[in-house]
């Protein structure tokens, strides 16, 4: 789907067509969850957030002035509501609950033969440590790391979401990827 | 280039293949000689190969489209009700100013009364203490009252007027002119027929012919 069709579609919903943004939706529901699953390492916290993300754009719809891509300001608004989120939830911290378990107790495993080769064990463990250590990095280089080396996004464009400088987007891409890379090594991962 | 070890950065910008062919060709010349810097380079590139793997990884997501537009219509008609507090609220304060303001009109107008009242009783006071002591009232205006009072009732009107600080004169009857029967508690000041009291006035004439009475002025 093109530049122009996000437009016509946000000029259908702006027209009365609520049932039009399904489409967005359907577009960008990926992303948005993808970037909101590693600032926050929480599968059904991150489906309500990118819920949330979808609503607020849709909110703020008639202030998108489509001077900037449509992606460009609704990933913009998706950081900024990230940002919100994870202040508000570090204000109120919650602390898990811890359930001891007994000696006797087992956990149930079924292991699936025709997928549990060695490789695939040790694979889902490392990106399991990666995902973990995604989630201790300062919220600054998870930000930009999720941003630039998993949705794959230009500097210019990161820059435009961010609202920051080209040069600070690199300085922050290089220090956050060089951080990440001694934590990993770290965890024996490297 | 080649006597240096590389910096972290132009490893990362070499990932991301963002320098000049002629850069890239000095840091891959250097690499191929230095390895502390390709260990460097060899980690770094392993590190972005983890982050391309969450890249590509298909996260299992149901489609949000039809419940966030149902959210969104829900969360909208809350607000909607939510706007309408601060209308509610308006109209009570509206009211509720509106009957306060009516209510201290009011109770203005109360106050307005009372300092009228206060007014109207001396007036009523006047004439109250001129009846009880079995007189009439002649002549009323702004600045004093007139009454006839029977002479036997003078000490008696004169203590009330006393009592409540009211000024007040003493005319002798014109009758007692003729009969030089002049009461000694009476002021004599000498009433004369072009001041105040006409008494070519009906009651007046009346009065006159009435020899136990004088005319008292009772001033506000």
């Amino acid at each position: 789907m093109s530049k122009e069709n996000d437009i016509e579609i946000v000029n259908a919903v702006l027209k009365g067509d609520i049932e039009a943004y399904s489409d967005i939706i359907k577009k960008y529901q990926e992303m948005v969850f993808k970037y909101v699953y590693y600032q926050f390492n929480d599968y059904d916290e991150a489906l309500d957030i990118t819920q949330d993300i979808f609503i607020t754009v849709l909110s703020a719809l008639s202030s998108f002035r489509m001077e900037s891509k449509f992606s460009t300001w609704m990933y913009s608004i998706m950081v900024n509501h990230c940002k919100n989120y994870r202040k508000k939830k570090n204000r109120y911290k919650t602390v898990p609950l811890q359930i001891k378990k007994n000696e006797n107790d087992y956990e149930l495993q079924i292991q699936d033969e025709r997928e549990n080769t060695e490789d695939k064990i040790i694979k889902e463990d490392s990106l399991k440590i990666v995902k973990e250590e995604i989630n201790r990095l300062p919220d600054d280089f998870k930000e930009i790391l999720t941003l630039r080396d998993i949705e794959g996004m230009s500097y210019n464009e990161i820059a435009e979401i961010l609202g920051i400088n080209l040069s600070n987007v690199k300085v922050r891409i290089h220090r956050g990827r060089e951080y990440l890379k001694n934590r990993l090594y770290a965890r024996g991962l490297l | 280039m080649t006597l240096q070890h590389l910096k972290f950065k132009q490893l990362s910008e070499l990932i991301d293949d963002n320098i000049t062919d002629e850069t890239k060709e000095e840091i891959l010349k250097h690499l191929k000689g230095c390895s502390l810097c390709n260990k460097e380079y060899q980690s770094l590139n392993k590190c972005m190969d983890y982050l391309s793997e969450l890249k590509n990884e298909k996260l299992a997501l149901p489609c949000l489209g039809k419940n966030t537009i149902i959210a969104y219509k829900t969360r909208m008609k809350k607000k909607q009700i939510f706007k309408t507090i601060p209308l509610i609220a308006a109209s009570i304060l509206v009211i509720a100013g509106t009957v306060i303001s009516i209510t201290a009109y009011f109770t203005n107008k109360e106050t307005y009364l009372t300092e009228n009242s206060n007014i109207n009783n001396e007036t009523q006071q006047i004439i109250s203490s001129i009846r009880d002591s079995n007189g009439s009232i002649l002549k009323m205006n702004n600045s004093y009252i007139d009454g006839a009072v029977k002479i036997n009732k003078i000490n008696n009107i004169k203590k009330i007027l006393n009592e409540k600080k009211l000024k007040y004169k003493l005319y002798k009857n014109p009758i007692f002119a003729y009969t030089n029967n002049i009461p000694k508690n009476i002021e004599d000041v000498s009433l004369s027929e072009n001041e105040n009291i006409n008494s070519n006035h009906p009651e007046i004439k009346k009065i006159v012919k009435e020899k136990d009475t004088v005319i008292i002025r009772i001033f506000r």
